[in-house]
């Protein structure tokens, strides 16, 4: 076992009094001692870059995270009764983004200054980032999944029985994304790290076959929800391709822009740590600079992934043009809340059809 | 699918999350990568940090610090000069530690 020190620490002078008179056994200064350099990387860059850009991006996607994920989460719970399956996976989708933005503020202070937090709540944040984060590809997994079934193959599993299956299929997804955090509980802790000189919400976790379990990581985080969606979203296009009906390019066009919502957000933080995967198995050369660009693109990448919690609204709910109505409704009802104008009440039709643009055109399409 | 087969994959990938990259789990990168030298003059020794294996790095470090320009250094760790600061070191962290 390591011998371990918390703080950082410092021998001076005054330490090596004893050294130095006893140093007449000559130390072994190698071949050429007076040319021989070898400084250590200079971490400062990736750090001050940190410091100024992630609480600055994290409290904007925090304040437009909540807001439209909220404002998604408020209209579809007020038609709690007439959600589709879609609608269903969607209102889980902003409670998912919703609790991830949650989280920011506090990574934005470990940024700036550490984590200041305590175990505890290094745990807690960590976990709940992580089962949103998850929860939110899986979710879309579904509703291109659901999408898939409704319009390709015509088979309404959701809607013959929607409440249990539904219910059933999101019970499965929270409990997988609780299992996956799991180990945040077990392994995550506010620890002082001594090369960083400040505590830090970070795993304790043992290097051995660290490496092959990122890669695994890129596969089951990234790559699986994407080929679903691909997978998904190609048929459906085919379908919608050879069919009729007014809002079909519309429709087409929305399918294109989710899966590469998707796509965009995601893939320059999945590449970047490729390239970090790569030098940590020496295919390239380790130095300085590139590790500490690689940090730096981490960061840029990342935020680049978070902001996809903040587009889901826009790219799911706010499109759809009934969601934009009701919404309006429920803000006139805040904004004038004594008088009580007739109300109406949704119509039959409405149980069937969607909240989502892409699932109501398909009916069109169909 | 058998049970276990699921379990074992379910394991893993539950491993698997733990270990991602984002950016808001930090740690210090290991600081030392170039050559390492062997010692330096012990007159010319401004300071000493000493660190030890964490999540990010697997290595112990012992970065000197010169008098001359405040250059720093990393010293091969398991040299006998190392050993020896390291040992001091120890001793250092252990008093500060009882007291």
């Amino acid at each position: 076992m390591y011998f371990e020190v918390s703080e950082r620490q410092v021998l001076d002078a005054s330490d090596f009094a004893f050294l130095l008179e006893n140093s007449t056994s000559a130390f072994d200064y190698g071949e050429n001692e007076s040319n021989f350099d070898s400084p250590p990387c200079a971490q400062d860059f990736s750090l001050n870059f940190d410091k100024a850009f992630q609480p600055a991006l994290y409290s904007l996607l925090f304040l437009l995270g909540l807001l439209g994920n909220g404002a998604v989460a408020a209209v579809l719970l007020s038609q709690r009764a007439a959600l589709s399956s879609t609608d269903t996976f969607l209102l889980h989708l902003a409670v998912a983004d919703a609790l991830l933005v949650l989280t920011l503020p506090l990574w934005a202070v470990d940024a700036a200054v550490q984590w200041v937090f305590g175990s505890g709540l290094c745990k807690v944040a960590g976990a709940l980032f992580n089962i949103n984060f998850y929860a939110g590809a899986f979710l879309l997994a579904c509703i291109s999944f659901d999408r898939y079934l409704s319009i390709v193959h015509a088979t309404q599993i959701y809607r013959r029985d929607p409440r249990v299956r539904v219910t059933l299929t999101c019970i499965v997804v929270w409990g997988l994304c609780l299992l996956f955090a799991l180990p945040d509980f077990i392994f995550l802790s506010a620890s002082r790290d001594q090369r960083l000189n400040a505590t830090h919400c970070q795993y304790n976790f043992p290097q051995v076959g660290r490496t092959a379990l990122r890669i695994l990581q890129l596969i089951a985080g990234f790559l699986l929800p994407l080929l679903v969606m691909a997978y998904c979203y190609a048929h459906i296009l085919a379908v919608l391709l050879v069919s009729g009906g007014q809002r079909r390019l519309r429709a087409i066009r929305l399918v294109v822009v989710v899966v590469m919502a998707f796509a965009v957000c995601w893939t320059p933080y999945h590449l970047v740590v490729l390239v970090d995967i790569l030098v940590e198995l020496g295919v390239l050369a380790r130095n300085c600079g590139l590790e500490s660009r690689i940090d730096v693109a981490k960061s840029v990448t990342s935020g680049m992934g978070y902001i996809h919690c903040c587009l889901n609204p826009l790219l799911y709910a706010f499109v759809g043009v009934k969601f934009r109505e009701q919404m309006w409704r429920l803000l006139m009802r805040l904004g004038c809340s004594d008088q009580r104008g007739p109300q109406r009440q949704p119509s039959s039709s409405r149980r069937e059809s969607s909240w989502s643009e892409t699932t109501e055109a398909s009916y069109l399409g169909l | 699918m058998n049970l276990k087969g699921m379990a074992i994959a379910l394991a893993v990938i539950s491993c698997a999350t733990t270990i991602q990259g984002f950016s808001m789990f930090k740690g210090g990168r290991c600081l030392c990568i170039g050559p390492l030298a062997k010692a330096v003059k012990i007159a010319d020794i401004e300071t000493v940090s000493v660190f030890y294996p964490s999540y990010r790095c697997g290595k112990v470090e012992v970065i000197v610090t010169l008098k001359a320009q405040n250059r720093q250094r990393c010293l091969d760790p398991n040299s006998k000069q190392a050993r020896l600061i390291r040992e001091m070191y120890e001793k250092k962290s252990l008093r500060q530690q009882n007291m």
